[in-house]
């Protein structure tokens, strides 16, 4: 006869064995299969080969990589400055409004809806040279029509629709931490004089930080993930300028189909994100705020 | 409560487990259909009554403009033969989504029943693994299927191994495509020669129309048609042959650069793909572009009345001034599962023989354009396509495409690292050609 307690740990692990299947099947498996890989020259269909150690050596010796994840730390670093910076603003501000919450929830989240392929193919037509929006806006003007996306720029241009479509995602996430936030503080802070600016330095803020960095390792994360969005709008162009490790990978893979070559690719970017997850986390230690 | 907690639990694993299974049981169960099977086999006089469920998928989808033509074929088959569905998993070539997908399918043992696919380097793969039935064997059985297609025609498609594995509709030819119009608009001689192609692009240049409308980072049709226009059809062949890049092809990419430089292509060449050079052509922006026989089912009436098609302008004189880039590149493979499967093997041979006769392939080329590979005559085509028909006549060679005899990596070291790199200076053609070659041999 089994203990209370025995009986307990075995329908507790009986409900987690169908996500823990799941996983394994569908996360732990493939994962494996690609370390796998990685050591193959495969097409990824029906011929394979052994080469050891070879994809490695190539992936340290590929210029495009170095594009890549400087690309995509570009991207990084726009994307926690503007995505969450400018979602934490828009947040603020709401909360302080007394009409029309509801309104601008749905106005910010609404890109979130749109899948980033529409996205892509949006602001492709945007930057269009001969028939984009941002040169008819110029000939209206009485200005010359301009190149938008060049090899200087196509980084940043590629950046603006990532932060766009995601703003709305911080904004709503931050905006309900700032409502968890007892309003007797802010009575009390009154009392003693605390004024809009200062509430939000001193109070606010301190009091959500966990959600920001929360927000930002979500953000970290969603980066390196990004491919769909590039390959609509730029295809990594032009000269690979605006290439990112996800659209390498995906490239490697089914445009050239070496599909070894991409397995390695895939884990580089797990280490990347991984290491880079880890530093965030240390870098903004989390404190445990009750209130 | 410790029992219900205990008994939901089981329930929830067994609900998952059992749906994991069935998930993954769930399409084979659908297309084999075990119990009609057995009874197919056993009574033959029945099989066209059993129903059957066919897939097939085609690059006729999308913008493609067969993609009407081949969904009215399906209907008027399954019309002729009510006991068939057809599931149709068309989509467009544009881009190679299409390629992986066709790859994946039977890479995985989910191909199509039918399968209209490339041939050359693309399908080797497919072949060497036995995933598709030769038409000769098909042939030993039902000598009918595909007899509607010439002779000459099967055997310019034949594998390395002797077989046809592929039954072609429309060959396709590749040439510049001129808007007439505009060259008579400002006074300018055809460019068939390299010298009446500059100085089209300056007069064209100095009164605002893009000379040519040519995606630098697409360059597919750019890359094959230069090579040919400077090393002639036996250079344009020897892909990368030498232990050195071969002084046509470094040639063939500077010329690209040169007209780069003189400002030949739109000002957003670098980040230009296909469709959007089709359309600055289509809105008579450009006044050139190099293209595929397809290309003309895009245009309106009104357009092909302004335009006309002819051979790439001879950048050397070893090249033929009437050689052009054309021949068979794709076509119908049957799936060799399907085929050994009594279910769905009559099937499969009525969808084929209707897919591939003469009325099926007479209708696919007064759309596209391209060569029938049958003996039709096709009426009331404008007289762009017949134009089309003449170059490919006159042609004294018709060259395959570049791609058809490298890897897909090879090729995309020429279009995405090279071309593009190559044109703003950043690389010099001869280490693009080395990356080819290394690429292509690996």
């Amino acid at each position: 006869m089994l203990s209370n307690k025995s009986k307990r740990t075995m329908t507790i692990f009986l409900f987690l064995a169908p996500a823990l299947l799941f996983l394994v099947i569908f996360l732990a498996y493939p994962f494996v299969i690609n370390i796998i890989d990685s050591f193959f020259k495969s097409d990824g269909f029906l011929q394979s080969e052994y080469i050891g150690l070879d994809n490695y050596r190539r992936l340290f010796k590929d210029p495009t990589i170095g594009t890549a994840v400087k690309n995509t730390y570009e991207i990084m670093f726009y994307v926690c400055l503007f995505e969450v910076g400018i979602a934490l603003i828009l947040a603020i501000l709401v909360d302080n409004i007394k009409k029309g919450q509801h309104f601008f929830r749905t106005v910010y989240f609404f890109p979130i809806v749109i899948s980033a392929t529409a996205i892509g193919m949006m602001f492709k037509l945007f930057y269009a040279y001969d028939i984009g929006l941002l040169n008819s806006f110029m000939t209206m003007l009485g200005l010359e029509k301009q190149v938008w996306v060049t090899a200087e720029s196509a980084v940043k241009m590629v950046a603006i629709p990532i932060v766009w479509q995601y703003v709305g995602f911080y904004f709503i996430i931050l905006l309900t931490a700032i409502k968890q936030i007892p309003r007797d503080l802010y009575e009390s802070a009154y009392l003693e004089g605390i004024n809009g600016f200062t509430k939000t330095i001193y109070i606010t803020l301190p009091l959500i930080k966990g959600v920001i960095i929360t927000c930002l390792v979500y953000a970290i994360n969603g980066v390196m993930k990004i491919f769909d969005l590039v390959l609509i709008l730029t295809e990594g162009g032009p000269l690979n300028q605006s290439m990112v490790l996800g659209l390498y990978m995906y490239k490697k893979a089914f445009a050239d189909n070496a599909f070894g070559y991409a397995a390695t690719i895939s884990l580089l970017i797990i280490v990347l994100g991984l290491a880079t997850i880890t530093i965030v986390s240390k870098v903004f230690k989390r404190e445990q705020i009750t209130y | 409560m410790n029992k219900i907690s205990k008994v939901m639990a089981l329930l929830v694993v067994l609900t998952f487990v059992t749906g994991v299974f069935a998930g993954c049981a769930g399409e084979k169960e659908d297309v084999e259909t075990p119990a009609a099977t057995e009874k197919q086999i056993d009574d033959n006089t029945t099989k066209e009554a059993e129903p059957v469920t066919l897939r097939i998928s085609t690059m006729f989808g999308g913008t493609d403009p067969s993609t009407q033509v081949f969904e009215e074929q399906l209907v008027a088959f399954e019309e002729l033969h009510p006991h068939v569905t057809i599931k149709n998993e068309s989509m467009t070539s544009v881009g190679d989504e299409y390629r992986t997908k066709v790859k994946t399918d039977f890479a995985t043992g989910n191909e199509a029943d039918i399968t209209f696919f490339y041939n050359g380097a693309d399908v080797q793969g497919i072949i060497n693994s036995d995933k598709v039935i030769s038409y000769d064997e098909i042939n030993e059985k039902y000598p009918e299927v595909g007899k509607d297609i010439t002779d000459g025609v099967k055997d310019s498609v034949r594998e390395e191994d002797g077989k046809l594995y592929m039954m072609p509709l429309t060959g396709f030819y590749e040439g510049l495509f001129v808007n007439e119009a505009i060259f008579e608009q400002y006074g300018l001689e055809l460019p068939t020669t390299w010298e009446n192609l500059i100085t089209a692009i300056d007069v064209l240049k100095e009164n605002d129309i893009v000379p040519f409308a040519g995606p630098i980072a697409q360059s597919h049709y750019m890359i094959e048609h230069f090579v040919l226009s400077q090393a002639g059809a036996e250079g344009h062949k020897d892909v990368l042959a030498g232990d050195e890049p071969s002084a046509d092809w470094v040639a063939a990419f500077n010329n690209i650069k040169d007209l780069y430089e003189k400002e030949a292509f739109a000002k957003d060449a670098l980040t230009m793909d296909i469709e959007m050079a089709q359309n600055l052509f289509i809105q008579e922006k450009a006044a050139m572009i190099l293209e595929g026989s397809w290309f003309i089912g895009r245009c309106e009436d009104e357009l092909k009345d302004k335009m006309t098609v002819i051979p790439m302008a001879t950048a050397s004189d070893k090249m033929d001034p009437t050689s052009i880039i054309g021949g068979f590149s794709s076509g119908y493979y049957v799936s060799k599962s399907s085929y050994e499967d009594p279910a769905k093997q009559q099937a499969v041979i009525d969808l084929v023989s209707f897919l591939t006769s003469a009325e099926a392939i007479k209708d696919h080329a007064a759309v596209n354009g391209g060569s029938p590979a049958a003996k039709v005559v096709v009426e009331g085509l404008h007289p762009l396509f017949v134009e089309g028909h003449a170059m490919v006549a006159n042609a004294n060679t018709l060259n395959m495409p570049i791609d058809s005899r490298l890897t897909p990596e090879a090729f995309n070291i020429l279009v995405k690292d090279g071309i593009p790199f190559i044109v703003e200076g950043r690389k010099n053609p001869e280490e693009v050609l080395k990356a080819t070659k290394e690429k292509n041999e690996r």
